[in-house]
């Protein structure tokens, strides 16, 4: 068995007496003599360039898997798909694997891949299968018009006697059910029809995300002047009357809050070192708009990516900011077990919690959690609108709450807080 | 004399379908096809069984059933509730309402007889 990533001889040696070649002719191969490939294949000789080009070609190897700096990208991604799908691969094994068997390995890093793409969209459709307006009533339609199809093709072959009337009246309804069964079905079809990786941004929330994350949240030409919306919208890609305004107030709020709080006054305590709430003492801001600062501006900037959410009293996701591990539902039903809800069960209160995401890739992350209360008219309750800001958790975290994305593609077994039963079998 | 069975359901082809079996079948079938009004009706009617859809205009079938059961006239009048949607929260928040019984759709003429029957005994 191959050992040490510096041993480039040895694996050109058991290549070479699995392929049954003799040194001498290998040698004469590559245009070396016999000692000096002796010499290379005990190690006593540092090898690159085209030698090592030469020996990876007749020994038909990924020169990759000879090279002495480290990891070949096809051991670091068998590596990367092991880790992923739980299985435990040290890195020789994945050098053996990927050198033994290269055709193999390839199909396994072909599969990850695509079963990572899948997962993506299953969570994206079982989003939009629960939660699409369109969709629902789409469904609903179809589901109708099968019902009264059903119970009118029952009753004329049930066999009984039957007014000619009323056969004449059931066999019209049901040529009347079937066209729009028919048409219903392919307006679903179409509607389903989107891109073979990506779910198309259907709702004006998606399309602002969307339109978000094209930009990385951050809108470089706010953070100094106040430009006209209207031009920013215009050159986006958003074109629901819905989509612009909701895009305006995410404008609208990301202005005020770098008007609030501009790089320039936060450089001192960048990348962030402090807690959030001395942290918007210092700078006589909200904590709200600090979150949405830290989740906005770049990673260079603040030192570490934030992710964020935030989301009304009834659960509606207002805002979304994904980071890797810490997936979440693109609607309402998010997992009651974040800690953005106990936030809103205690308004004005800023919560910090360790948490665990339970989905894959999941990781462990730092979560800030807060509510405000805010007043829009005087004499009646103020209205909740609660925030979690989270970043990776790098140390060891002794009590962590373990949380999902949704109910629907979570599988904590045993979860008080379950809505609803999971589609995945087993606990990841 | 004949039980009444008040359809409360805005697709006219399935009132027509489910009309035509309940009234074979030895039931007065009386039929309603709105929301809005529905709690109304049924005071005014009182039929010994309801058969009504979830999805309606003007008013859900949720809060049409919410509004009978606080009403004492109709606490205990038979609900037979229909519901494209088959999720296990509607039909939680049917049974919290107090519903008789819950049927998705799309149901088989058979198994709405069996109900009905169930309920009217």
């Amino acid at each position: 068995m191959i050992s040490g990533v510096d041993q480039i001889g040895a694996r050109i040696r058991e290549k070479r007496i699995q392929l049954r070649i003799r040194q001498s002719k290998l040698a004469q191969i590559v245009g070396i003599s016999p000692s000096y490939l002796n010499l290379i294949e005990h190690d006593r000789r540092r090898i690159g360039g085209k030698l090592l080009t030469d020996l990876a070609d007749a020994l038909s190897l990924d020169v990759d898997l000879l090279s002495e700096d480290g990891k070949s990208s096809k051991v670091a991604r068998l590596e990367e798909a092991a880790h992923y799908h739980k299985v435990e691969m040290q890195t020789e094994s994945a050098r053996e694997l990927a050198t033994r068997f290269p055709a193999w390995s390839s199909f396994l890093i072909d599969l990850d891949r695509n079963v990572r793409r899948l997962e993506a969209k299953i969570d994206a459709l079982s989003d939009r299968l629960s939660h699409d307006p369109q969709l629902a009533t789409s469904l609903h339609e179809v589901i109708t018009t099968v019902t009264a199809i059903r119970a009118t093709s029952s009753i004329l072959s049930g066999g009984d006697d039957i007014d000619p009337m009323w056969q004449m009246r059931f066999q019209r309804n049901i040529s009347e059910d079937s066209l729009r069964l028919a048409e219903e079905a392919q307006a679903l079809v179409d509607y389903l029809d989107a891109d073979e990786t990506e779910v198309r941004t259907g709702t004006p929330y998606e399309e602002v995300e969307a339109f978000l994350r094209e930009n990385d949240y951050h809108f470089e030409m706010m953070e100094k002047e106040t430009p006209d919306i209207d031009d920013i919208l215009n050159n986006s890609a958003i074109r629901s009357t819905a989509g612009r305004l909701l895009a305006r107030n995410a404008l609208e709020t990301y202005q005020a809050d770098a008007t609030a709080l501009p790089v320039s006054s936060l450089s001192g305590d960048l990348p962030i070192q402090v807690g959030l709430l001395q942290l918007a003492q210092k700078h006589s801001c909200s904590i709200p708009q600090l979150m949405r600062r830290l989740a906005c501006l770049p990673t260079n900037i603040v030192g570490r990516e934030f992710g964020m959410v935030s989301m009304d009293v009834t659960g509606s996701i207002l805002f979304r900011k994904q980071i890797d591990g810490f997936h979440m539902p693109r609607f309402g039903s998010a997992c009651a077990n974040w800690p953005i809800f106990q936030a809103l069960q205690m308004p004005m209160r800023l919560l910090e919690d360790v948490v665990i995401h339970t989905g894959r890739e999941g990781g462990t992350f730092h979560t800030y959690s807060y509510c405000e209360a805010i007043q829009d008219n005087i004499g009646r309750p103020p209205r909740l609108v609660a925030h979690m800001l989270f970043y990776p958790h790098t140390q060891e975290a002794a009590q962590a709450t373990r949380v999902g994305a949704t109910c629907r593609v979570c599988a904590i077994a045993a979860c008080p807080s379950r809505r609803e039963p999971s589609i995945l079998g087993e606990e990841l | 004399m004949a039980k009444t069975v008040l359809l409360i359901e805005d697709e006219v082809n399935i009132i027509e379908a489910l009309s035509f079996i309940l009234s074979r079948n030895g039931w007065d079938v009386v039929t309603h096809s709105n929301g809005h009004d529905a709690n109304e009706v049924i005071t005014r009617r009182e039929p010994d069984l309801v058969v009504l859809d979830v999805m309606l205009p003007g008013k859900s079938g949720f809060d049409i059933l919410r509004d009978l059961r606080r009403d004492p006239r109709h606490q205990n009048r038979p609900v037979l509730m229909l519901t494209a949607r088959g999720q296990s929260k509607d039909r939680d928040m049917a049974e919290q309402l107090g519903v008789s019984k819950f049927m998705t759709k799309p149901f088989s003429n058979t198994e709405v007889l069996d109900a009905v029957n169930e309920l009217l005994s």
